[in-house]
């Protein structure tokens, strides 16, 4: 059976989104290949077409054993592989994600759409199932592969409290700190150098953070990003032909590089901003809550669709709840995760 | 302008927090954040409150604050005027408005339009690498 055109417009969204899901449904969720992800207690059953997109997702992310409280299912879907008999079509002159946004409000839906690639993501938080379709394995935005279903994990985190968030992380024996900044910042350099010097971490990017009792960040994916430089500068052997990423920027994987084992959850006590600065030593100073705001916040609602108010009020709570602290980094990468060390061991421990 | 005129937060594309007594505000539609100092906090506070400009403008005794700050925020989608909303006459508030000594200052962030554009994860000196900053952006 051909491929058949499915009609989206703002217009009506919501109502033609249920007609979707309707239409497809029965004949996506249950492709050939299977692997199943937990991000904090959410369990994600992926279903896919294609053995790369199965290798691509276990890849970048863990399954943890511990027991979990929701239960997600997700298709992936190709156009190449010929599973797929309707296929979303933008019928309105222009696609923006923020008029979809508003759109959506107060239904169960979420969408997103990369129209250079002809790339969707469409997820119904009422039945938990969401429909992730592209053109080819190969015609994924290139930030996918990374941290593949970033969106889905996001959109189910937010509808259970939770939320990602745009931040590194730092630990030492389960208690550590989010590390916020704009690129440049040095938040990837100063994850891996702590890494390096047998500190922790649950992710140098995205990680899921729940706010109950305490903060806790819990490891969303099991990739690192750092450039040639940065890792000829902190030590670290990689195979000749290991390729770039999008980024020029090597993939690594947490577990591979981390010298204790990797912690699923990391309770935070603060929150870092990490300043390159070419100082000596590692120095802390506090900073204010809207400083700490202004450093989480914003990259994150522009990267992550479809929930932009709601990331600006969950990181408006993070930030006034933690302290902060602005970080000027010194320069010896062992120096630096010895400053982290110490403030963890001492102003943060209790 | 009218004194019984009152003013609301434009859309739902408006978003705003509160860090002790100050507000940043988010126009989702543009992407562009505003930062209010503690002056302009109270007076967004009174008027998405529902306040009145002819309470406003009795209230402040700051002369000439209040219309820079109500272009500004026109200007950039934040507010509009509203016709249906009730007039709200809140005792502490406007004892807050009466306090304010200083000019109401609401601003863009314009630094945050270059963390949009950027490499949000480790833009930093293509030769040297981490953690050396790029030449420009030396402290």
């Amino acid at each position: 059976m051909p491929t058949q055109p499915f009609k989206l417009h703002l217009k009506n969204l919501p109502l033609r989104l249920t007609e979707f899901f309707h239409k497809t449904e029965p004949l996506l969720f249950d492709q050939r290949h299977r692997v199943d992800v937990q991000v904090s207690d959410i369990a994600f059953s992926v279903s896919c077409d294609d053995e790369h997109v199965k290798h691509c997702i276990r890849e970048a992310h863990c399954y943890s054993s511990a027991g979990h409280q929701h239960s997600i299912q997700l298709v992936v879907s190709s156009r190449e592989m010929g599973g797929v008999k309707a296929w979303p079509v933008w019928a309105d002159p222009w696609f923006q994600h923020r008029e979809v946004e508003a759109e959506l409000r107060n239904t169960p839906y979420r969408l997103h759409y990369f129209p250079d690639l002809d790339f969707w993501q469409i997820y119904n938080g009422e039945t938990r199932r969401g429909i992730q379709l592209m053109r080819a394995f190969k015609a994924q935005p290139p930030w996918e592969p990374g941290a593949p279903l970033r969106n889905f994990i996001h959109w189910c985190l937010l509808d259970n409290g939770a939320s990602l968030v745009h931040s590194g992380t730092i630990g030492l024996n389960g208690i550590g700190v989010l590390l916020a900044g704009e690129g440049g910042s040095g938040k990837s350099g100063t994850v891996l150098s702590a890494l390096l010097n047998r500190m922790q971490s649950v992710g140098d990017d995205y990680v899921a953070i729940q706010m109950g009792q305490n903060v806790t960040a819990h490891r969303a994916f099991n990739t690192l990003k750092q450039d040639a430089k940065g890792i000829k500068r902190l030590g670290v052997s990689l195979p000749d032909d290991k390729e770039l990423n999008w980024q020029s920027k090597y993939m690594l994987n947490l577990q591979e590089v981390s010298q204790t084992a990797v912690p699923e959850a990391i309770q935070i006590k603060a929150l870092c901003l990490p300043e390159v600065t070419g100082s000596d030593q590692t120095s802390f100073s506090p900073a204010t809550a809207r400083e700490a705001f202004l450093a989480l916040a914003p990259s994150g609602i522009f990267q992550i669709p479809c929930s932009g108010s709601e990331m600006f009020s969950f990181a408006a709570r993070l930030s006034r709840r933690l302290p902060a602290y602005r970080v000027r980094l010194g320069q010896d990468p062992s120096e630096i995760a010895d400053g982290f060390r110490r403030l963890l061991s001492n102003e943060l421990a209790h | 302008m009218s004194d019984h005129k009152t003013f609301a937060v434009a859309s739902d594309d408006i978003v705003f927090e509160e860090f002790d007594g100050e507000y940043v505000v988010l126009n989702l539609k543009s992407g562009q954040y505003f930062g209010l100092n503690a002056e302009a906090s109270i007076l967004w506070e009174a008027i998405v409150s529902g306040v009145t400009m002819d309470v406003l403008t009795k209230s402040i005794k700051v002369s000439n604050c209040i219309e820079p700050f109500l272009k500004t925020a026109l200007d950039n989608g934040l507010l509009a005027e509203t016709e249906i909303a009730v007039p709200q006459s809140n005792e502490a508030i406007i004892e807050k408005l009466a306090a304010i000594q200083s000019t109401p200052i609401l601003s863009p962030y314009d630094d945050l339009s270059d963390l949009i554009v950027a490499d949000p994860i480790h833009d930093v000196e293509p030769e040297a690498g981490w953690p050396v900053l790029p030449a420009d952006r030396k402290v």
